[in-house]
């Protein structure tokens, strides 16, 4: 089954290649080369008596068992996975697990503390071991990597970092942070949010809750209380509504988007003045992006999806 | 203009420093509010509360009503030491008659008048209060109104007044460090953690955002939280209703409480008729294409759904001219056990109860 | 024969799309040509079955058949829905009687201590409220056991006013104009409820416009007043409307007050010796005499002595309150035509005119002789936008700020947008020359403070309503989300149900 593509082939002759090579360097088989450099000198000494003495005969030299192997019939891969569609892929999951079997034992942290590591993308792993990698197979190789990154930083072995250094994408994605934004010396916080088709600007500072919306109080742009209560729900939800001033620009789009979209924003300029809030409005939902967008509309179709009433003439 | 003395970062930092003879006019309530701490501001080392904040900025303007804001260290409006005193006298001499009423009278007079009555000990004194002491005419260059911002303070703070200054805020700085190692990332304390209601996306009562969502036609939200609005008031104000003991409601409090907690009283009435199995029609169970009735049972919200469906409805038979209205009525028919949704109820369940039979052929 | 077939039409023919050809006739024209009508007609429908060829993108279940709509027996009464729009509640026996609630008396409406707590109105004066339309539906009334208004600032101020009036003292008979501006829910028709409330407490003259529109949309009567001025028009309806709600309010007071003064407009049917009530009543028998009762009874109203011959049993007049709620309305041209069919102005209609004039400052005696308040408020909601009247407005702000007309910042209209004179001239009064008489003022409610909402908010809580732990955090919150305290959004927060479990 693995021959059936040439793909294949070529990977049966890179291992095949990477084979040899091991060999030579595990073990330093007798190569035919060896061979001859160990037989020539005897021979030439012949050579050589034969022309001096040519009346004496001598025994063989001893036949030194060290030295002498047999020579294998074919090439032996060097690893089993050699008969599986992607031998690199199985010995790289295969080296994970003895690894994790190894290591299981440390002590771990939680997910949300272990460092932040940027694994291969698929598509970058399967051009990393030049085969064809199941998506699902690939889940769990990444799997175990988490499972070995949760080892406690401080006790993380060598070979642990080692091997999973091999699985990092090259450059270091999360290396560069964004610099945090900080209050001006105005004493403003700036955030920005979209959602839908609109999208807003909010500048807060300390205050006693005055709400303002592109120069208007906030009954006059939100006459929905719904509404109202989405803009100042961050501040509400953190009861900081009687000490921060809004003043919000926002554009685009209908009621309910500028409501919402004001909000993110409020939310992401009090985490400037306050990072501390943030797993509080993590779980008020206001931090929370709401990427979704109207579809477009398509040729051929009424609207993004709906298509004509289908008519026989 | 080269700056100025800076009197508001001395007068507030370093008493001893200040200038008798500057002309501020004070109002009469500062005087009241410094008698009740007479030393604790500018060198003290615990700051209060209030003056934690006074770095930050605030937006509002009440610049009217000072007592309103945290005041700073560098605006306390507390007068000068000897005129408090005689504030003070004046204010305690109806009671105990001349006698020290702060410590400042029994600690005597602060060097500054000192040295302006004696002209020899000005020529020896500090550099520092000399240059004051020249550079003090009477009038002067800015406002006198308190400074709201640090930061102006140290653009201004360019005379020898900068140290004390840099001082303050750097106690300033101390209380406010202190106060990020209590709650990092909190300025105003920390916050109690959240229940799930106060979700954003998840703000209403689930069985309110249920029914306002069924009365909801061609996506208008709002024009259903409108109606929906509408039909609680009117369970808020129509009379308490009699309930029919053939079909009581789910235990609750008793009907006459009812009203005044509309949103119980609606899921009272929602939950007491929402059936507890649907019937679905299944084929080929029998065999030779017959399909066979079995019931099904329902979750909670599959029943609310089904019996907000009917409610809404039996409510288009109505009269009244308002959607709102029709269902409001509907609703108070079916808590008093008028409405013909308990009979569909009822009649669901005779025939769930009649095809339990068929069930027997799905378990193979 | 005949072939069936014309081949050159069935050619040109073929590519015209069958939508344009003419519906088929069921009997073939007469003077038709061609006998190949019949092949015009659309094909015969096929059976509909099952096998036929698949349908795509077409419901094919039964069941997704539009739902039929009910068929209603008859439609509502005519009426009904009016009714049913403008219905006022004004108690809901279901909310909890609040403690301790004071009634607005004389006493405690000048008491700044009660600044921010709610003063129930007295029952007896809820007939007398009523009458004068005091109500507004959508108020928020239905939801309380018994009506009750809120004591802010602006109701004190208002208090100590109509105290000052109608106490003895030096502020006795003054009289005070104001126009009452705000956002929409900040308070201005309750405002004028509770003036009302007081003056009915003081034993004052109320007199009211509830609906100015109604006056202009051509929706009632109106006639040219005389045949010397045609161009000025009555509405004896609406003058009858009034009197007979001013009756009702009012009888007490009218009851007791008696003719003063000669009315040859109304020749016989005025009697010396006539009440004030029974004058009034004359208008409202017979609508025709409405305007002349009208002014006849506001002659008597504004008497400060009697005529000769009239002296018996002369009472002094009581100040009087007149309240107009949305008069924007009043500044453009109404809904009737004159009979060239032109527009006329609202300043034609004599009933506007009247109470516009009371505005201007009195040239011998004031507008209100025997002391009084004049409140007109506008509207936000129900709100033409009249461009003459927001500069008339700015002007009488810049006026009460004592700038000179002809100061270079006082507002002016844009010489370039047609700015309507009458407009701007109605309200342009010049300071009162009698010292009794107060300048027009404006006054803009906006919203209440922290305090006073909190004991707004309390009793909604005390009420039964809000089923929330009240304290200032929570004040604040709401004062933020009712835009700064606007109380009509507070009320609406109020209202709202927020179910925590």
């Amino acid at each position: 089954m693995a021959w059936q593509s040439p793909n294949c082939i070529v990977h049966a002759m890179q291992s095949v290649r990477r084979t040899v090579q091991l060999r030579s360097f595990l073990h330093t088989p007798i190569s035919p080369v060896s061979l001859r450099t160990n037989i020539t000198p005897i021979l030439s000494q012949q050579q050589r008596n034969a022309r001096g003495y040519a009346t004496e005969v001598q025994t063989a030299p001893e036949i030194n068992f060290d030295t002498f192997s047999v020579q294998p019939a074919r090439i032996i891969p060097a690893s089993p996975a050699y008969f599986s569609g992607s031998p690199k892929f199985i010995d790289h999951l295969l080296n994970l697990e003895s690894v994790l079997a190894k290591w299981a034992s440390l002590p771990t942290v939680s997910p949300g503390e272990a460092p932040r590591m940027a694994w291969f993308k698929l598509m970058q792993f399967r051009e990393f071991v030049g085969e064809p990698v199941p998506t699902k197979k690939y889940k769990n190789l990444i799997k175990i990597l988490q499972r070995l990154n949760r080892i406690d930083p401080k006790l993380m072995p060598f070979e642990v970092r080692d091997t999973l250094k091999i699985f990092l994408r090259p450059g270091n994605p999360y290396g560069n942070k964004p610099v945090p934004a900080t209050v001006d010396e105005m004493g403003r916080a700036r955030g920005r949010g979209k959602r839908k088709t609109s999208s807003a600007v909010v500048h807060l500072v300390e205050g006693e809750g005055e709400v303002m919306v592109n120069g208007k109080t906030i009954v006059e742009v939100f006459p929905r209380l719904h509404d109202r209560e989405s803009v100042t729900w961050p501040l509400k939800c953190t009861s900081r509504l009687d000490k921060y001033n809004v003043w919000a620009t926002v554009r685009g789009g209908g009621v309910t988007g500028q409501a919402e979209a004001i909000t993110l924003a409020l939310a992401r300029a009090l985490l400037v003045h306050e990072p501390g809030l943030q797993p509080v409005m993590r779980r008020a939902g206001v931090i929370t992006v709401d990427a979704r967008r109207v579809e477009r509309k398509k040729p051929g179709h009424v609207k993004a999806r709906k298509m004509p009433t289908w008519v026989k003439r | 203009m080269p700056p100025r003395l800076n009197l508001f970062n001395a007068r507030a930092a370093v008493p001893v420093l200040r200038h008798p003879s500057s002309n501020i006019s004070r109002p009469s309530i500062v005087t009241s509010i410094g008698i009740n701490r007479p030393t604790s501001h500018g060198l003290h080392p615990g700051l209060p509360s209030s003056t934690r904040m006074d770095k930050r900025w605030n937006s509002s303007a009440s610049g009217g009503d000072g007592s309103e804001r945290p005041k700073g260290p560098t605006e306390d409006p507390l007068p000068h030491v000897s005129e408090e005193a005689a504030e003070i006298a004046k204010i305690m001499n109806k009671k105990c008659d001349g006698t020290a009423a702060s410590p400042e009278l029994e600690q005597g007079t602060p060097v500054s008048e000192i040295l302006q009555r004696d002209k020899e000990a000005q020529k020896h004194m500090p550099k520092v209060m000399q240059d004051q002491i020249k550079s003090s005419t009477g009038t002067r260059s800015f406002s006198t109104s308190t400074r709201q911002s640090q930061a102006e303070l140290h653009d201004q703070g360019k005379s020898v007044d900068e140290q004390t200054a840099a001082m303050v805020a750097n106690m300033i700085s101390q209380v406010n460090q202190q106060a990020e190692e209590l709650h990092p990332g909190l300025k105003f304390g920390p916050v109690e953690p959240l229940p799930k209601t106060e979700n954003f996306r998840t703000r209403y009562d689930s069985l309110l955002e249920q029914f306002t969502k069924l009365l909801m036609t061609d996506g208008k939200l709002s024009m259903a939280q409108r109606n929906m609005a509408f039909i609680l008031d009117h369970l808020r104000t129509a009379s308490p209703p009699q309930p029919n003991p053939k079909r009581p409601l789910l235990p609750g409090p008793p009907a006459p409480q009812l009203p005044l907690n509309p949103v119980l009283y609606l899921t009272l009435i929602v939950d007491s008729v929402a059936p507890l199995l649907k019937l679905r029609q299944q084929k080929g169970l029998v065999g030779g294409g017959a399909s066979v009735q079995i019931p099904v049972p329902l979750a909670l919200r599959q029943r609310r759904r089904t019996a907000i469906r009917w409610i809404i409805d039996a409510s288009d038979k109505r009269r009244d001219s308002h959607f709102a209205q029709r269902v409001a009525h509907e609703l108070v028919a079916v808590a008093e056990g008028r409405s013909g949704v308990w009979d569909k109820r009822e009649q669901q369940h005779k025939l769930g109860t009649a095809s339990r039979s068929n069930l027997a052929g799905n378990r193979r | 024969m005949v072939s069936s077939f014309c081949w050159s039409c069935m050619t040109r023919l073929r590519p015209t799309p069958r939508a344009v050809l003419p519906p088929p006739v069921a009997a073939p024209r007469a003077a038709s040509f061609h006998t190949s009508t019949v092949r015009y007609a659309l094909p015969a429908k096929k059976k509909a079955s099952l096998d036929g060829p698949p349908k795509f993108r077409e419901a094919k279940s039964a069941r997704m058949k539009k739902k039929k709509p009910v068929e209603k027996s008859r439609p509502p009464s005519v009426g009904e829905r009016k009714a049913l729009r403008k219905r006022i509640v004004l108690s809901n026996p279901n909310a909890l009687e609040v403690e301790g609630m004071q009634d607005l008396s004389s006493e405690n409406m000048v008491d700044a201590r009660l600044r921010g707590s709610v003063l129930g109105l007295p029952v007896p004066m809820l007939t007398q409220l009523r009458a004068v339309e005091a109500f507004k539906p959508k108020q928020g009334w239905s939801i309380f056991r018994r009506p009750g208004t809120v004591v802010r600032r602006e109701t004190l101020e208002l208090g100590r006013f109509i105290d000052g009036i109608s106490n003895e003292g030096k502020d006795k008979g003054r009289s005070a104009k104001k126009i009452v501006t705000g956002v929409r829910g900040s308070g201005k028709t309750v405002h004028l409820l509770q003036a009302m409330a007081m003056a009915f407490t003081k034993q004052w003259v109320v007199f009211t416009v509830p609906e100015p529109q109604d006056l202009v949309i051509a929706h009632t009567s109106y006639a040219p007043l005389s045949d010397d001025t045609p161009h000025l028009y009555v509405q004896n309806d609406a003058t009858a409307a009034m009197l007979s709600r001013t009756v009702t309010a009012n009888e007490q007071v009218l009851k007791n007050l008696h003719i003063s003064q000669q009315h040859p407009a109304l020749k016989s049917s005025a009697k010396a010796g006539m009440t004030l009530e029974e004058l009034a009543k004359l208008g409202i028998q017979d609508p025709a005499i409405a305007w002349p009762v009208f002014q006849a009874l506001w002659s008597e109203l504004t008497a400060t002595s009697p005529a000769p011959g009239f002296d018996k049993g002369f009472k002094p007049r009581p100040p009087m309150l007149v309240t107009v709620d949305g008069l924007s309305h009043w500044m453009k041209n109404s809904e009737y035509r004159s009979a060239d069919f032109d527009p006329i102005h609202a300043h034609d209609l004599m009933f506007v005119r009247h109470f516009l004039s009371l505005l201007k400052p009195g040239s011998e005696k004031p507008a209100l002789p025997n002391g009084g308040l004049l409140l007109y408020a506008t509207s936000a909601s129900n709100n033409p936008t009249i461009y003459s009247f927001e500069v008339a407005l700015k002007q009488i702000a810049a006026r009460q700020a004592g700038l000179n007309a002809s100061a270079p910042e006082f507002p002016q209209a844009d010489p370039y947008s047609k700015a309507d004179k009458r407009v701007i001239d109605a309200f342009d009064s010049a300071k009162p020359t009698i010292a009794k008489e107060g300048i027009l003022e404006l006054q803009t409610l906006g919203g209440l403070t922290r305090d006073e909402a909190r004991g707004f908010m309390e009793y909604f809580a005390r009420s039964g309503l809000l089923r929330e732990k009240i304290n200032d955090a929570w004040v604040g919150e709401k004062w933020s989300l009712a835009g700064g305290g606007v109380i009509g959004e507070l009320e609406k927060l109020g209202r709202r149900l927020r179910v925590v479990n």
